[in-house]
């Protein structure tokens, strides 16, 4: 795959023509489609319905649209920072982005507005002039980053073995039921009349989770209703999710550690820990195993591992929503 | 650019090692070094640095990593979530319903997000409740050129360079707002005379797509306010993020202060101080799709989100001094 193909397939479903997107990128109708269908190609589904009326983008088509507009966007902007970075002599902000001298730490996307404030507070404590960089993505793309020495530090869920890198476990992270608190059936804590959810609005996460929905999500929902239910709410992370149950719209079930930040309170929908069978999953604290960077890694790692130890302790999700 | 150039790459930083790479990807040295100069031909800079005892990234090449990585991972996504649909047929209903046009589709500014979202949801609610949504979070010119491929009903954004969107419509205006900590920071006086006194310490910076889109409005708030450039950063990605750094005292920032919105019904966990108005901020857009017409009564829909935005941005910075809040001009 090459991002003339991409390119190419984004300008497709903006001018809704072969023709006119071929004019938009100066290339002739022959060479767009030939890119176009070593696309198809590279992916193995085909991405447009061409008929006698014209051109449209099939299901997969418009799935794969969101991701193609946003890698044609990261890659501009990439050269686009890498070019003023070229125009510049001085430092500043552009240059702070790439100092590998900074502290670089990664937070799973699902449980970052826990972790964070006990994850800062051991920074603080045992580095405290250390220059940060927080990058919050999913675990798989944080292992990644770690793997060729592009993160520090990172906190995320067990995906698969990783030489390069030490790993030390702090919990085992169980999905929790959330369900507005009008308009809504009370759901028994062992599940047994979940089913009374079904012809609700299920949020539901697009893009990375989405590959853990044949064994995991779609599991719980056959364990809940003996069926998959087919009304969404689509959203790409946790906040989004939140926010709907709360505003009455939808149900979810996410992994606890979502709402820990909020035990603290009274909270704004009906939560409901689900036993282990649904979701029992580790979370890692992982530090290369031969760090590159200046700071001293492995202890900082044993510091903020024992800070983060305490608040998963103090936070007792069972007890506290029992 | 292609990528097997993305992947050479990620494998040459992962290994260290050209030779190293080149066996893990299982092709010759000389196609992997082609490759990787195609790629730096390609970005006009050099990312690898060739020495007698190895090979090393280059400052770009440190930057241009993580951009790799996500791409190269987005890549391998989507081309998983695709094959997995076409055996068995399992992630056939979470697909219809990514892929489904009758959805009412919003997209709202990274920057905004957290703080829009109850908003937005009551708006659609209060039109259509029972609307089944896509929400997508992601920078204002990507969420405007969705809207461009159909792939959004509307959006919120915000337009700091080039052109505004010809179907955008105001919102509101904004304004920029300094964030310090409440302890263990000096106390920065209303009129911002002392504000220099944070200069040595570290600044929460955006990085990448907000620093693409307004680099330079920030330099001219720093050289306003600080008198200089600062030059301690932490790095963020998130707005949720930088507020939880704020509380913790890691460090101070300034940002539009619609970002605040959602936390302005008690108490902030740090102090905000109004910026001169007359710096080039952003106001706040709306944006609607001229073919959603057809699916949703998206009028009605963008008027409603609009005056519930409006409403609750004139009046939730009004006389919240007891939370931590200060209004340009007391």
């Amino acid at each position: 795959m090459d991002m003339e193909g991409l390119h190419s397939f984004v300008a497709v479903a903006r001018e809704k023509s072969i023709s006119r997107a071929a004019q938009a990128l100066h290339v002739t109708q022959p060479t767009l489609s030939a890119r176009l269908k070593k696309l198809e190609r590279d992916l193995g589904v085909s991405l447009l319905d061409r008929s006698w009326d014209g051109i449209r983008l099939t299901k997969h088509g418009r799935f794969f649209l969101t991701y193609s507009i946003g890698m044609f966007e990261a890659l501009e902007e990439a050269a686009t920072l890498l070019r003023r970075r070229g125009e510049r002599t001085a430092g500043g902000p552009i240059d702070a982005i790439t100092d590998a001298l900074r502290l670089r730490v990664g937070v799973e996307s699902f449980f970052f507005p826990a972790f964070m404030k006990p994850l800062v507070r051991g920074i603080q404590a045992a580095v405290p002039d250390a220059e940060c960089k927080f990058v919050t993505k999913t675990s798989e793309l944080l292992l990644s980053l770690a793997d060729c020495d592009s993160l520090d530090l990172c906190l995320h869920y067990t995906t698969g073995p990783r030489p390069n890198l030490v790993s030390h476990h702090l919990a085992n992270d169980r999905f929790v039921l959330l369900y507005p608190k009008t308009g809504y059936p009370d759901i028994r804590p062992d599940m047994s009349n979940a089913h009374l959810l079904k012809d609700k609005r299920f949020v539901l996460f697009e893009s990375a989770p989405l590959l853990s929905f044949p064994k995991v999500t779609s599991q719980a929902f056959l364990k809940l209703f003996g069926d998959i239910p087919d009304r969404f709410h689509i959203v790409q992370d946790i906040e989004a999710a939140l926010d709907i149950v709360a505003g009455g719209f939808g149900y979810t079930f996410v992994p606890v550690t979502s709402i820990y930040q909020l035990l603290g309170g009274p909270l704004p929908f009906h939560a409901r820990l689900m036993p282990e069978a649904y979701l029992s999953l580790p979370i890692l604290l992982s530090h290369a195993s031969a760090p590159a960077s200046p700071q001293p890694v492995a202890e900082l790692s044993a510091v903020i591992l024992s800070a983060l130890q305490a608040y998963v302790q103090q936070i007792d999700p069972a007890y506290r929503l029992a | 650019m292609d990528m097997e150039g993305l992947h050479s790459f990620i494998a040459v930083a992962r290994e260290k090692s050209i030779s190293k790479a080149a066996q893990a990807l299982h092709v010759t040295q000389p196609t992997l070094s082609a490759r990787l100069r195609k790629l730096e031909e390609g970005l006009g800079v050099t990312l690898l640095a060739r020495s007698w005892d190895g090979i090393r990234l280059t400052k770009e090449g440190r930057f241009f990593l993580s951009y790799s990585v996500d791409l190269f991972q987005q890549v391998e996504e989507a081309a998983a979530i695709l094959n997995q649909d076409g055996g068995g047929g399992i992630l056939e209903r979470p697909l219809e319903a990514i892929a489904n046009e009758r959805r009412l589709r919003i997209g709202i500014e990274s920057f905004y997000y957290p703080a829009f979202l109850p908003a937005i949801i009551a708006g659609v609610r209060s039109v259509v409740p029972d609307a089944e949504c896509r929400f997508v979070n992601k920078t204002s010119d990507l969420l405007t050129g969705m809207v461009d491929c159909d792939s959004l009903d509307l959006c919120l954004n915000f337009n700091y360079v080039g052109d505004l969107h010809p179907h955008s419509r105001l919102v509101q205006f904004d304004r920029a707002v300094l964030l310090v900590p409440s302890e263990g920071y000096p106390h920065i006086e209303d009129d911002l005379s002392n504000a220099p006194l944070l200069a040595d310490r570290p600044f929460i910076l955006f990085d990448n797509s907000p620093l693409r889109q307004y680099s330079e409005v920030t330099e001219r708030v720093f050289h306003h306010l600080l008198g200089r450039v600062p030059e301690r950063f932490h790095i963020v990605n998130d707005v949720t993020v930088m507020a939880d750094m704020l509380s913790c005292g890691f460090g101070y920032t300034f940002i539009p202060r619609s970002s605040l919105l959602h936390l302005m019904g008690g108490p902030l966990p740090f102090r905000a101080i109004e910026l001169e108005a007359d710096f080039l901020i952003s106001p706040v857009f709306i944006t609607l799709s001229q073919t959603a017409a057809g699916r949703h009564p998206i009028e009605e829909i963008g008027r409603a989100i609009t005056d519930r935005l409006k409403a609750s941005m004139e009046e939730a910075f009004v006389g919240k001094e007891a939370y931590g809040y200060r209004r340009k001009g007391g």
